[in-house]
Formats: structure tokens, sequence, C-alpha cells
């Protein structure tokens, strides 16, 4: 068996989800012969997508086989898309530990599948601004980003084009419009408060649809949204983005694909000789063989975490500490956002009207602190998502037999506008992930210990937000508004980011501007763990942005016996 | 399924001398299929408590649109109590039923007129764990649960399609 030469390709990408299925498919349409490999199983659209099931026909109708997920999946519970339909979508958390300090909970969420998270992911695309490539120079935090707005713009334009966004361009600086595809409506209350909000902050806080990764008309033979509401569950329309329904494909049709699922990569070969990654070494995760797979360019597109993991978990003589590690910041400024903190209530006058089919999308107000003038108490700033809704049966209330039970089937009750904060995290030292002396995971392969807290800034932010919201709710009529700071645990915001951060100095920072470790030239990191800072944005839109303008790079260099 | 569940449900459906002249291999297939139909939430575990049943139908009973009897909800409830909630929860369900029950003076023997009156003074108030209160609003909420996302009320009551097609953001309520 020819096994030299089915183990030789010109590239080999590390995941197949968000960044995974961009890099297949930039390097694979730019003529590599491209290794895919994923540590999960491979997925197919007809058996595993669950979207159309009815509630009704579950054995626990939608709340989820508690018994088997408070034994196997004790942190991905926390997530609301691991519901009893997607739970399949998530880790098994025995079989993939991590450990954490006593008083510092950090929620790791994961899809080890084919696609990865980019099944379960929450669809929202906003573009970043200076105001956020700038933010780490302007403010003295962390170090400064090599790239700027320009250079990352054009990219934004491939992926959106290609992958179909939906929403409404707004003209403002600090959250640039993209090519979008017409946007969903906004329902009757999200609507008034969108004009009351004009009025109230003069057109500084905007409420707008909000940006999606979901067709609103057919684009690049997939098919616009059927409105059935939760995408989480897979689409076997493939009319959201995920790398399953769109850049998988894509690769696929170059026929220069090869899609290795089960492939559990627990190292990064690398040559002292030439100073370059030659390959990586995977364990079978059914047969628990180890294969080596070589490759002219490396890119790890495993998610942030997994990414630099894999960094630390290779440690050849000429890098002790983790591959790519001459500065001794991989692991540091793990950063993600925060959430639950927000304000509800009810917007009045519109009890005769309602909405019609699940729009998988809800309202987004852009960051309107330190945009045009500094705030006093914190750096950065927040977003909102939100939502107005009429909550149907749901609302349950006091009451009881036929007049009530009318009451519950005939009146949807009053329409809700929530609208919940969603805050940048700053980069620290003191956040930060390494390789846990003891635990290893299912395949034998040391475990993450992952140390991550809220700071002062993020905190001063939370308390902000929650007055913001009621401000602008009491602006859009809301009466019984009700102010809300949900717990949450640091990574449920599942925007986890940083510990192998791009930067000018070799010194300070992990990868260059193009997303190419300094150390070992033909070593790509593109997904979240290459970021500086976290803006308050959804950050997926800009992880593949990079990823693609990477893969473009890297062909260029290999093209130019540059790499 | 475990051993307790499966003596649970068979205890209830099939009797052990029923059970008797099977091989071991007609065994195993049927706790294998008693399995697979209590995984598929197709099979009640016929346990399901009269006064819950009673209580349920208080809360949503039948009228012009089918009541909580009619989908099984006492059914669904017993399924969480069984298989969804820790012993610890289940526990204090119990011991608020036995407070209700205590309380009410023995409620399966009352007039509906009492057991309405007795259940409004319960409706809304919030009780420790294993009080009447804390027990009805857990059940008036599963009952509500149970009813709503069940398949004849999801089809025939409320009617919303799984795939609707489009969504239109302000429509007239009565629309169609």
């Amino acid at each position: 068996m020819p096994r030299q030469a089915t183990n030789q390709f010109d590239a080999i990408v590390v995941g197949s989800g968000m960044t995974g299925g961009w890099a297949a498919k930039q390097l694979t349409e730019r003529g590599l012969r491209t290794l895919v490999l994923e540590a999960g199983r491979d997925i197919v659209p007809e058996q595993d997508y669950a979207e159309h099931v009815s509630v009704s026909r579950l054995p626990f109708r939608g709340r989820g086989n508690r018994q088997s997920l408070e034994r196997d999946q004790f942190v991905q519970r926390e997530c609301y898309a691991c519901d009893e339909w997607a739970a399949k979508f998530f880790v098994n958390d025995r079989d993939n530990p991590y450990t954490v300090p006593a008083d510092k909970p950090f929620k790791w969420i994961r899809g080890r599948q084919v696609g990865g998270r980019s099944i379960t992911w929450a669809r929202q695309v906003y573009r970043w601004s200076d105001l956020d490539f700038e933010a780490n120079a302007r403010d003295g935090v962390g170090t400064d980003w090599p790239i700027r707005y320009r250079d990352i713009a054009p990219w934004y334009d491939v992926v959106e084009r290609f992958i179909g966004i939906s929403g409404q361009a707004e003209g403002l600086s600090q959250l640039p419009d993209g090519r979008f595809l017409p946007p969903m409506a906004m329902n009757c209350a999200e609507q008034h408060a969108r004009a009351k909000l004009a009025k109230a902050f003069n057109g500084e806080r905007v409420l707008t649809i909000g940006r999606s990764a979901v067709l609103t008309v057919a684009h690049r033979d997939r098919a616009p949204c059927h409105y059935c509401g939760p995408c989480h569950r897979g689409c076997i329309t493939r009319s959201y983005f995920s790398a399953v329904n769109s850049t998988l494909p894509a690769a696929r049709l170059t026929g220069r694909l090869t899609l290795r699922p089960e492939s559990v990569v627990d190292q990064i070969l690398y040559d002292p000789a030439t100073r370059r990654a030659t390959g990586v070494r995977v364990i079978d995760a059914t047969t628990r063989q180890v294969h080596e797979f070589r490759a002219r360019v490396v890119f790890l597109c495993a998610s942030a975490l997994e990414s630099t993991r894999l960094l630390l978990l290779s440690k050849p003589r000429d890098f002790p500490t983790g591959l790519a590690n001459s500065s001794g910041v991989l692991g540091q400024n793990l950063m993600d956002h925060t959430m639950g903190q927000g304000a509800r209530g009810v917007i009045p006058g519109f009890e005769h009207r309602t909405y019609f089919g699940n729009r998988p999308n809800g309202v987004y107000i852009p960051r309107f602190r330190n945009v045009k003038t500094k705030h006093p108490a914190f750096l950065r700033g927040y977003g909102y998502q939100g939502e107005a809704y009429r909550q149907g049966w749901e609302r349950a209330g006091t009451g009881f037999g036929a007049e009530y039970k009318r009451a519950l089937i005939g009146d949807q009750g009053p329409w809700m506008l929530s609208l919940e904060g969603y805050g940048e995290c700053l980069p620290r030292p003191d956040n930060f992930v390494g390789l846990d002396p003891v635990v290893r995971d299912a395949w034998g392969i040391p475990a993450l210990r992952i140390q991550c807290t809220y700071g002062p800034n993020e905190r001063a932010q939370m308390a902000e937000a929650v007055v913001s919201a009621v401000e602008m709710l009491e602006a859009a009529g809301a009466t019984a508004i009700e102010p809300f700071r949900d717990h949450v645990d640091p990574g449920l915001v599942i925007h986890e980011m940083g510990t192998a951060r791009m930067g000018r100095d070799p010194k300070t920072s992990v990868l260059n501007g193009w997303n190419q470790t300094h150390d070992i030239a033909n070593l790509f990191v593109t997904d979240g763990a290459c970021m500086a800072s976290s803006g308050n944005q959804n950050p997926s839109i800009t992880y593949m942005a990079l990823t693609a303008r990477a893969a473009a790079r890297a062909v260029d260099l290999l093209n130019r016996h540059e790499l | 399924m475990n051993r307790r569940d499966l003596l649970a449900l068979m205890g209830t459906s099939v009797s052990a001398a029923w059970l008797q002249p099977l091989s071991a291999t007609e065994r195993l297939d049927l706790g294998a299929r008693l399995q697979r139909e209590l995984d598929a939430g197709t099979l009640p575990t016929g346990a399901a408590n009269p006064l819950v049943a009673r209580i349920a139908d208080l809360i949503l009973p039948r009228t012009e649109t089918p009541g909580a009897l009619d989908v099984r909800v006492p059914e669904f409830i017993d399924l969480l109590l069984t298989r969804w909630y820790s012993a610890t929860e289940r526990a204090d369900i119990e011991r608020g039923l036995a407070d209700l029950d205590g309380r009410a003076g023995g409620f399966a023997s009352k007039p509906e007129a009492d057991q309405v009156a007795f259940l409004t003074t319960l409706d809304g108030k919030k009780g420790p764990k294993g009080s009447a209160e804390d027990t009805f609003a857990t059940l008036k909420w599963l009952t509500i649960y149970g009813y709503f996302t069940s398949e004849r009320i999801q089809r025939e009551v409320l009617k919303n399609p799984i795939i609707p097609g489009r969504f239109d953001g302000c429509v007239p309520v009565n629309r169609g």
C-alpha cells in the first residue's frame, strides 16, 4: 500500500468548522491538495439534522435527557443550543476534560464533528472597524494589532459574498456595512422601538435588524430561509451558513480535498534543521492507531483554545514551552465577551397585531460608548442583542381552569422587548491557558487548564449596560421594565479568543499580521486564537475573513517559493 | 433503563406470571423494546399519581378544546418525575403533594368547588421546597408545558406550522 503517497499533501488544515472550512475552500481552490483533519465524527445532514422534529416527538419534549446531560455533558448543557435535539452536536465532557481553579469557573462549549461549532452557532455577523483595530494602541492595553480595517475589508467582502449575509446598511463608522442580502423584517414592536430610539438619542443609538448568516433570498445554489426557527439543529435546505452547508462542499468540488473525520491531532511535527512544520501526528479516534501526515503548509483552525493546546503539546527542543512560543506569551490573554446584563419590558399598543413564522434572528443595537466621546468609567463598549416577542402560553401567569385556559390559548400575551448587552473584554496576561499536569482526555492527551475572570473594566460595562437598557426601554415607551443581570461564567458567550495573538513584535506576540507564526513560516493559526483584542461584536465573520486572507497569502508565498 | 424503572414498568403493564414462560432471549428482547418505547416517549409508565391527574384536570380542563387528561399530561409528568427530576426533587414534590392533600383535608374527597377554592389559595404563592405552594407551582407549569407541547395540541389548537415558509413581522392577530 502506497502509504508514503497517501500521507503527503500540499496543505494540512486542523479543524473543519468555521475557519477550517474556509481554509479548505481557499487552499483547494488555489490548487493545493489539502487534508482537513477533524477530531469528531462525520455529519450526514439527511440523518443528523433535526430542525423539523416536533417538540411533541421528543421523549422529554425539549427539556433534554437530564440524566445523560448531567453524566456526559455537564458543561455543554449550560449552552442553550445543547438541547434535546442538538445535544449530539456538543462534546462529551467526560471524554474531553479540562480543569479550572476552584474559584474561577470557565465554561468551555465545544463541538467536535465535521463542521464543528459552525453547525450550532448563532449566525450573527458584525464587521470590526478601526475603532476596534486601533483600540489597543489607543488605550495602551495589550499589544497593537498589526492590521487595520483596510487590510481585512476586502476579505470581509469575499466571505460575505460567498456565505450570504442578510442585514440592513446603516452607515455607522463603528459597525461598517457589509455586502448584504435583503434584511429580515422587524416586527411591530421592534419597528416602534427603532423609531423611538432614533428620536430620543439623536441617532447615537440605532436599533437595527440582526445581521445574520441566514439567506433571505436564494444564494449560490442554497435556498432562502423557510423560517422554521431553530437553526442550531441543522438546516436541510442549507439556508444558514455552516461549513457543512457551504465551504466544505465548495472545497470538495475542486477534487483536491481529503476530509478525515475521527482524527485527533496531538502533535505538530517540526524539523529543526529547516525550522519548518513538516506535518501532524494523528490518533485515529476509533482505532487508536497513530498516523503521520506531511504537508508543505499547516493551518491550525481547531478553535482558539484547541489550536493553542496543540502548540503547547508540541515541544521540540527548539521550543521547550510550546511550538512557536519564542515570545513566551502563548496561552496568555484569553478573552470572551460578557452577556447577561440588560432589561426587558412590555411594549403596549400592538395587542391586535402579531408576527407569523419563526425568525431565526433578533435585533441589534451597535456600540455607542467610547465611539465619539470618551466614557469616564470604562474603556471600549458593548452592543445589545434583543428581540420583541409575545410569550404565548409560556407566560403561564396566575389562574387555572376553563377561562384561564381559553385566555392562554386565545390571547398571545403582551408584547415584550428584551435587550441584552454583549461587552468587550480586555486582554490580560493573567487570563490564560496551559497544560494540566495530570488530567488527560479520552485519547491520553494532556488536557487544558484554563483560568479566566472578568475584570473591573468588564464589570463597570456590565453595570452600565443594565442602566442604558432601562433608559432605552423607557424611551421606547415600555412599561413594567425589569432590569436583569444574570450571572454568566466566562466562556459561556462562546466567543473565547486570544492566547496566540497577532502582533507586530515577535517578542510579544505569536502571529504576524498574516496569521503566520513569527517563529515558523509555514505554520498558520487562523481561528480565534489570533485575536489581540476582543471587540464586542460576534467574532466569527472576522475569523473567517482572516482565514481566507491568510490562506491566499500562504498560497502566494508557496507559489513565489518563499515558504 | 435501570432495573428499578423496568420493574416499575412491568409491574403496571404486564404481570410476572406472563413473563414466566419467556426465554432469556425473549426477556432481553422485551426489555430492549420497552426501552425503545420509553425512550421514544410513546409508553407511559402507568404509575401516574391520581392526585396529580386531578390537579392537572383542574388546571386545564376539557372545554371546546381538549383538556390535560385528553393529551395524557399526567403520564408526561410521571415520566419527568421518574426519569428527569432527581430523587431529592421528586421527594420534595411528593412531600408537597402530601402537604396539599393534608391541608385540603383529603383533596380527592372534596367537591370540585372546594378543590378549586383550595388550589386558588396556593396559586401564585411562593413556598419552601416540599410545601403545597411550591409543588402546585411545579405541577401547574408541568401541566401547561406538557399540554402545549403535546402532539394533538400542537396540531389542533396552536396550529403553528413546522415550516411556515415566510416571516411576517406585523400582521393582524386574527388573520386567516
